[in-house]
């Protein structure tokens, strides 16, 4: 983990998919109301219903081209988005970074994420951009894109898409994102149950997705006038 | 579709069921190298009827291709599966990092893609050549090929090298094939030739967010429901992994086609934003 200048003093990024602990990880993304899901389900005061859990964060992780992360060694101002209880056992589960860094220091805190799948050569997407809500509106979460289109730069991606939702598009156009250049639609699969048929839908936090069905075979009628053009 | 097939489809008794019988033969192959493999949650039996009506007239052959064996995957919010072996890496198809050993018991799932190719439409002509039309998600695209397509569909030319990483390095490769066999009169064994008429992929982290790249269907074939077939079984297959963001960016002239596949143009507002370099 290198220092970068520019951060605050006890700062440190890296991209390095080890350094993340899930555990914070749901957590930061939970207290910046994001769980994974494009349409998470919200309790009735605006917090998740569901966290991401963390173990399906690390196989996101395992499997995403490149993580970047921005960690924090001292505690963080204006209040951490974990609970005191929470971090407590996160000290007690996390027992390798305590023997490394002593038992009186603290577990380095997560406070700025985000992340990119791609297909190693032609296109890329960026996900699960979140910073910690006291440290916002410090260029933390700026840090974290351009660290990501910098790497994706370096292996020669350039076609990187990041979904926005309009509260967001200031900060991405900020970073150098626009609308599509040759005009495509942004389309998300939605289509949702209008029968009653439970075993051919599934949940994802507020929306309930029909699955397909499976192919069948089609026989046609063999005879002299049909051919493969049209059928 | 099954009134389709049992509205009197006239075909030659014994050459059906020749042809169902080696139908049903490699899918008992299929269904017991999936025994083995027993963590699969995709596709695996094939079931095949063979519904005799009048001895002597005409042999009715219903075919069910891809009905699931969904032991694995349980409704409702949490996912408890088991943990995959990375010994078996082998079958998983990204490129290798260091697996930090999982210290929870529950992980979600890494399941290749096992299904049989399935036939979705064939054709038996007269002079005994056999054309299928088929779908395959695990059969390796060839670059060239898909080159040619690409080219035939108007596409601009892309490095070659680059395709051929993307397409390994992509969740899943779809592609449509039509296999042409023809029988050899003096008793030759048949020709069969493959020739690839469809693709589609998708990138993915396996577990929350796919995208949906590069789907074409050639000129020649299109009109008869392959492309709507294509996108449906992708979908299905992501969503059967409980990947549930599924996005794609459509150009405008294909914006229609999935909304008619249940696709939503900007839903809540959420757009996609590219990055342009600004030298």
């Amino acid at each position: 983990m290198a220092l970068s200048g520019g951060l605050l003093p006890q700062t440190s990024i890296s991209l390095n998919k080890d350094a993340v602990d899930v555990v914070q990880l749901s957590a930061l993304l939970a207290a910046t109301r994001q769980n994974c899901l494009q349409f998470p389900l919200l309790q009735p005061d605006g917090s998740l219903a569901e966290a991401a859990h963390p173990s399906k964060l690390r196989l996101a992780l395992h499997y995403s081209t490149l993580v970047v992360s921005i960690h924090m060694r001292g505690p963080i101002p204006g209040g951490d988005y974990m609970h005191t209880t929470d971090r407590k056992h996160q000290q007690q589960r996390t027992p390798f970074l305590n023997f490394s860094l002593g038992q009186s220091r603290p577990v380095p805190r997560l406070i700025a994420f985000g992340r990119a799948t791609s297909d190693h050569a032609l296109t890329a997407s960026i996900h699960d951009l979140a910073v910690a809500p006291s440290l916002q509106r410090r260029g933390f979460g700026r840090r974290i894109l351009q660290k990501l289109l910098r790497e994706l730069g370096r292996r020669g991606i350039t076609d990187i898409a990041a979904l926005a939702a309009p509260e967001q598009r200031p900060f991405f156009t900020a970073c150098g994102f626009g609308d599509d250049e040759l005009n495509s639609t942004t389309m998300l699969y939605l289509r949702s149950s209008m029968t009653s048929r439970e075993d051919s839908v599934k949940r994802f936090g507020r929306k309930s997705l029909v699955i397909p069905a499976a192919l069948r075979a089609m026989y046609m009628p063999s005879s002299g006038q049909h051919d493969m053009e049209r059928s | 579709m099954a009134t389709a097939l049992t509205s009197g489809a006239h075909l030659p008794q014994t050459s059906l069921l020749q042809s169902g019988l080696h139908l049903y033969q490699s899918a008992i192959l299929v269904h017991s190298s999936n025994l083995w493999a027993d963590r699969l949650s995709q596709v695996s039996e094939i079931h095949l009827t063979v519904d005799m009506r009048k001895p002597g007239d005409h042999a009715i052959l219903k075919a069910t291709f891809g009905s699931e064996k969904n032991g694995l995957h349980r409704r409702g919010s949490k996912l408890v599966v088991h943990f995959w072996d990375t010994v078996r890496s082998g079958f998983i198809k990204q490129p290798s990092t260091s697996v930090t050993g999982p210290r929870d018991a529950e992980l979600s799932e890494d399941v290749p893609f096992n299904d049989a190719d399935v036939v979705i439409i064939e054709k038996m002509h007269p002079d005994g050549t056999r054309e299928k039309i088929t779908f395959s998600s695990n059969v390796a695209v060839n670059v060239q090929e898909l080159e040619q397509l690409c080219l035939k569909v108007g596409w601009p030319k892309r490095a070659q090298s680059k395709v051929e990483a993307a397409i390994k390095n992509s969740f899943m490769v779809a592609s449509l094939s039509l296999v042409r066999e023809s029988s050899q009169p003096d008793g030759r064994p048949n020709e069969v030739k493959r020739e690839l008429i469809g693709m589609a992929r998708a990138t993915s982290d396996h577990v929350f967010n796919a995208t949906i790249w590069d789907v074409l269907v050639d000129p020649c074939y299109q009109g008869q429901g392959l492309g709507k077939a294509l996108v449906e079984q992708m979908v299905r297959a992501l969503l059967r992994r409980n990947i549930g963001n599924i996005t794609l960016f459509a150009d405008s002239q294909v914006v229609d086609f999935y909304k008619n596949l249940g696709f939503e143009a900007d839903p809540e507002g959420i757009k996609g934003m590219f990055w342009y370099p600004r030298f």
